[in-house]
């Protein structure tokens, strides 16, 4: 276990590209030196949504003796409220305060003994979707025409057969918008750093500025 | 078993309570977060406070005093005296002794309730004479003495304390230990330094012949399976053994003709003999480990688990122990799947200043032993 793993500052996260695009993201607008010994915030991959949410799971990272913020950030897929209901329920005993709904502008708390929980559920605390459905909203206006083409694809190569699912749409179109720029194929974490994906766009601030009053950054 | 521990003014603890506990719990937390001090905590309430335990505890630590007093006046050539005490200011919280210092340790809303009370009195010379009879030597008598008070009742209500605050030897005459024994479940309180030999000696004698010997020799195969028998040497006496020496256990291997003594086989083999005799003597009552992890390899540690919950069902056993080891407390998922017992393995972290333990259940054990999740 490195020494970053310690750190008090945590977050958890459903996946890789979550890793990738928060790192990407945040970066831009805090000083986030290079290599893991130095990040401003440890984040952990918790591999799904269910491995997040399985009873315990989060009361043991809040409990983890080095940990002063917990942050956790999962999509809201088909229910947000379902989403924050159940990390409500893993986390009510720890933080008594916990409203029974989660803020738009994402949620930060802070118990009697100075423990920090925040929560975000992708992409804006209300609606429906996931990171992808966030991610779209950075890209950049002078794209938008790009941004339109992608999505006409998808929806014509599914009537001509494609086999990704409905529910995965978002993916579908930013991973073949991401497929046309320079160069083809990058992840939206690297898009971020590099700017393909705009880090200041005004769809941004306010995960931004969750992030940075939960983390005091 | 103790469900809860409330400890007030011992050691560096002004108020601390541990909740949620079960049949075996460990202890984790940072150096002098007072783990060790918890553990004696517990042992003195389930001893009663007998004076015998106190001796016990604060000897352990090194807190003793030599103190130098005026010899007798009836001497021709009156020289000084020279007496061992046992430091009691450390015990307070504060480190100092004056009437009125208290410390207390008590395990409430459970059945049975158990607590005890220590307190500094100041006696009067009247008093103290009644208590204790005439001070023999012609020096003016302290009138200091420990007042102990507790549920059930304590062994000797009131311990006298030397003008210098110390416990003396002709203290322990008053609470001989077997002669409690039947009354109340024994504990027995494993440090780092296990056992004397003395000690492991009087407990082996009476596992020797009796159905726990198995349990011992088991202890000793999980280490090394070519162990077959383990005896102790007849004319193995006490009194010429350093109490740290370990002379007087063989072990008989297989392919090895010659006995070997026990003190060969290293720290881990010893503390788990140590463990394994004990257990089988602290029926009803609690045993107490610090720093169980010590000598053993962490591939040992989830057979000793094993081990040790079974002989502590099987002997209705309580268990408290401490340690730094990750494969210690991780491996305690190992017996965490058993159905018989509610909550049967806890985890309590210490941290230093916080009247709390954090608790782990059994079933967050489990989990933080699988997803990797840090407990100490």
């Amino acid at each position: 276990m490195g020494t970053n793993k310690s750190n008090p500052k945590q977050l958890v996260v459903e996946g890789f590209q979550d890793l990738y695009s928060v790192h990407g993201l945040m970066r831009a607008h805090i000083d986030w030196p290079d290599g893991k010994e130095n990040a401003p915030v440890w984040i952990e991959i918790g591999k799904s949504a269910e491995e997040i949410l399985e009873p315990g799971y989060i009361s043991l990272k809040l409990k983890e003796p080095f940990t002063e913020t917990l942050g956790v950030i999962l999509d809201a897929d088909t229910s947000p409220r379902g989403r924050y209901g159940r990390i409500r329920k893993q986390s009510i005993e720890i933080f008594p305060d916990l409203p029974d709904d989660i803020p738009l502008g994402g949620l930060i708390v802070e118990n009697d003994d100075h423990k920090r929980l925040g929560v975000w559920i992708m992409p804006d605390n209300a609606s429906e979707g996931c990171l992808e459905v966030f991610l779209r909203h950075l890209v950049p206006n002078e794209s938008e025409p790009i941004w339109q083409h992608a999505t006409g694809s998808v929806v014509r190569a599914r009537e001509i057969g494609a086999s990704c699912r409905e529910c995965h749409l978002p993916k579908a179109f930013l991973y073949t918008w991401l497929a046309w720029q320079d160069e083809p194929g990058q992840y939206p974490g690297t898009a971020l750093t590099r700017r393909i994906l705009d880090p200041h766009a005004v769809s941004a601030a306010s995960f931004v500025k969750w992030f940075r009053e939960l983390y005091a950054l | 078993m103790i469900t809860s521990v409330n400890i007030q003014g011992y050691r560096g603890f002004d108020r601390f309570e541990m909740t949620g506990l079960g049949r075996i719990n460990l202890l984790v937390g940072t150096n002098n977060s007072g783990k060790t001090s918890v553990l004696e905590g517990i042992f003195l309430l389930m001893e009663a406070g007998d004076p015998y335990a106190l001796w016990q505890l604060v000897s352990r630590r090194g807190e003793r005093a030599i103190i130098s007093l005026p010899g007798s006046d009836r001497e021709p050539t009156p020289a000084r005296r020279i007496q061992l005490e046992l430091e009691a200011c450390h015990l307070f919280r504060g480190h100092e002794v004056h009437p009125g210092s208290k410390f207390s340790i008590s395990a409430k809303n459970q059945t049975p309730e158990r607590s005890i009370v220590f307190t500094v009195m100041e006696l009067s010379a009247k008093d103290r004479a009644e208590l204790f009879g005439p001070a023999d030597d012609g020096t003016l008598p302290s009138r200091l003495a420990l007042e102990v008070q507790g549920t059930p009742p304590p062994i000797s209500s009131m311990i006298p304390l030397s003008r210098t605050g110390g416990i003396t030897p002709e203290t322990l005459e008053s609470s001989r230990r077997s002669h409690r024994r039947a009354a109340i479940g024994s504990s027995v309180f494993i440090t780092t330094e296990s056992l004397t030999m003395q000690e492991l000696i009087s407990h082996w004698n009476r596992v020797l012949l009796t159905p726990a010997e198995g349990l011992v020799l088991a202890a000793l195969k999980l280490i090394d399976r070519d162990i077959e028998r383990i005896g102790l040497q007849a004319d193995a006496q006490p009194f010429f053994y350093n109490a740290m020496t370990r002379g007087g256990f063989l072990i008989k291997k297989r392919d090895v003709e010659q006995p070997i003594p026990i003190g060969s086989m290293g720290d881990g083999m010893w503390r788990l003999l140590a463990m394994a005799i004990v257990i089988t003597q602290c029926r009803g009552g609690v045993l107490l480990v610090d720093e169980i992890d010590t000598g053993l390899h962490y591939t040992v540690m989830s057979r000793m688990w094993q081990l040790i919950f079974g002989a502590a069902k099987e002997f209705n056993v309580q268990v408290f122990a401490t340690t730094h080891s990750y494969d210690c407390v991780h491996s305690l998922a190992q017996i965490c799947a058993d159905a018989d017992e509610i909550n049967p393995v806890t985890v309590q972290r210490v941290e230093p200043g916080k009247a709390k333990a954090v608790p782990y259940s059994t079933g967050e054990i489990k989990l933080a032993a699988e997803r990797q999740i840090e407990m100490r």
